[in-house]
């Protein structure tokens, strides 16, 4: 029973195409070869549009002194830049070297001086070069001992005191100016 | 010499001062992109108030000022923290030429600039300190490059490399770097003297050629002040020209006094963006250090200056079109020519 109405279906559809004339009956037959060769030539002319748009966009690249203004224009952002970056980097090479290694500044810090020599420890920066292998309990001990000898050293207080420098060399040579020196150097 | 007792007077007052308890002062600048600058001053003492006499760099009533305290095993450490945000370096200085602190007598000023490199905005912040002698004589021109990294080098860092794994080779070095920073100050003292000398009495024939020979015996420190001047010059020529010799050393006397009333102090800096230049020390974190001790302003001004940089990104983008687009424009000049 299906297979019956599809074949009728099958049939009505057969019927209306054939119904309908042939679409090369409608074809200039005479222009068709010209139609044929148009659309040859169009699709060969697609690639010099591109180039087209090329040529308008570095148009500027075929008159001389355009082309010359933006290439010594070109150069001259590369030689900044390449110069700039130079001078960069050797002035970052340099700083590298005044960087601190070392927590040099113990009262200052939030640690306690014991802190602060116990953190370079692990880094290996405070027994750096030193291949002898202590105790903690030695090493607490040692550290005890340095920082109570610090404390006491009066050249460290008055270091601390004065802040050295001149004051320092003052005070080195007190005992000389005692002398009705003028100064060292008149 | 007349001048002598007056030295002693000299010597006196300023081993007092020392004995002074004044307070360890930090000072921070947190400088900023549009040029403002925030001042932190941290200042240990071991009282709890700090009189603004001993103030070693300027701080009045529009600071905001907090204390607080550092327990230690044995004492106490009182922390004075003054806080202050100015609108530009101009505020700095002014506060600077109003200072009436321990360090009023030195001449000091900041400076802020910006600078449009293209790919890069640089920054730069200095402080300067003036020298308090009339002659010019740089350290540069007496210390080696190795000699000046130590005569910069604050104190305490010295001190720690000193207690650090090689210790003897820094003290064998510090020894002998302080002999050269001794003979450098005594130079320029002698400089001054000199310079001063002439133009008292302008008889640089007789003394020029006597100058290196005063030197080494000032430095060797093996003559009295008294004599030295004697035997170098002569007993005829020194009595000849007494009072100008020491009318010299008079107004050396008082220079020299200006330059030791100076309080020493840490001069710290954070810089915007990436830190690319200083003459200080740097810690891992960016943080710039300048000892500020009379020495190094005695004969030359002492100049603590820092260079950021932050990256210009649009004038990346510009730039990298910009060199794409030219380079492109010769490569399909080029390719045309080929095809033809």
């Amino acid at each position: 029973m299906t297979m019956e109405k599809k074949d009728i279906r099958y049939e009505k559809l057969l019927q209306l195409l054939r119904q309908q004339d042939a679409g090369i009956a409608e074809v200039d037959v005479e222009n068709l070869a010209d139609r044929v060769m148009t659309a040859i030539r169009q699709e060969k002319e697609q690639p010099q549009k591109y180039s087209e748009a090329l040529y308008r966009m570095f148009y500027w690249a075929y008159i001389p002194w355009m082309r010359n203004a933006l290439t010594t224009g070109m150069v001259v952002v590369i030689a900044f830049f390449t110069f700039q970056y130079a001078s960069l980097s050797r002035k970052v090479s340099s700083l590298e070297s005044q960087l601190i290694q070392t927590e040099y500044n113990f009262y200052q810090s939030p640690y306690s001086s014991k802190q602060n020599m116990m953190k370079y420890i692990p880094t290996g920066s405070f027994l750096h070069g030193d291949s002898v292998s202590v105790s903690t309990k030695d090493l607490d001990k040692l550290l005890n001992e340095y920082l109570e000898l610090k404390n006491k050293s009066p050249e460290t207080r008055n270091i601390k005191k004065n802040g050295g420098g001149l004051l320092k060399l003052f005070k080195n040579h007190s005992g000389k100016f005692k002398t009705n020196q003028k100064y060292p150097s008149i | 010499m007349k001048t002598a007792p007056k030295l002693q007077v000299l010597i006196f007052i300023m081993l007092f001062l020392f004995s002074c308890d004044d307070p360890e002062t930090v000072v921070t600048n947190f400088v900023h992109p549009d040029g403002s600058v925030t001042r932190r001053v941290v200042m240990r003492s071991s009282k709890k108030t700090v009189e603004p006499s001993q103030y070693q760099v300027p701080l009045d009533s529009t600071w905001t000022i907090s204390t607080g305290i550092e327990p230690r095993e044995k004492d106490t450490t009182w922390i004075v923290t003054a806080e202050k945000n100015f609108s530009s370096v101009d505020e700095i200085n002014s506060a600077y030429r109003a200072d009436s602190g321990a360090n009023k007598l030195i001449k000091r000023s900041a400076e802020f600039s910006r600078s449009f490199r293209w790919f890069n905005t640089f920054y730069r912040y200095s402080e300067k300190v003036d020298k308090v002698l009339n002659t010019k004589l740089k350290a540069e021109q007496v210390l080696s490059e190795e000699e000046l990294r130590y005569f910069y080098m604050p104190s305490s860092m010295l001190d720690s490399l000193l207690a650090g794994a090689d210790s003897l080779m820094y003290k064998e070095k510090k020894a002998k770097n302080d002999s050269v920073e001794n003979r450098y100050l005594f130079k320029a003292l002698m400089e001054e003297w000199t310079m001063q000398y002439f133009r008292l009495n302008p008889d640089s024939a007789y003394i020029i050629p006597r100058k290196d020979k005063m030197l080494e015996m000032a430095v060797n420190n093996d003559t009295k002040g008294d004599t030295l001047i004697q035997i170098v010059l002569g007993e005829e020529y020194y009595s000849k020209n007494k009072l100008f010799i020491d009318q010299a050393l008079k107004e050396v006397d008082s220079l020299f006094e200006k330059a030791m009333s100076a309080k020493f102090y840490t001069c710290e800096t954070v810089m915007p963006f990436k830190l690319v230049a200083t003459n200080g020390f740097v810690d891992k974190n960016g943080k710039i250090s300048w000892p500020v001790d009379s020495k190094y302003f005695v004969s030359q001004d002492y100049l603590m200056w820092a260079e950021s940089k932050k990256p210009n990104t649009w004038a990346w983008v510009v730039s990298g079109v910009f060199v794409v687009f030219v380079m492109a424009g010769l490569i399909v000049k080029g390719m045309r020519r080929k095809g033809e």
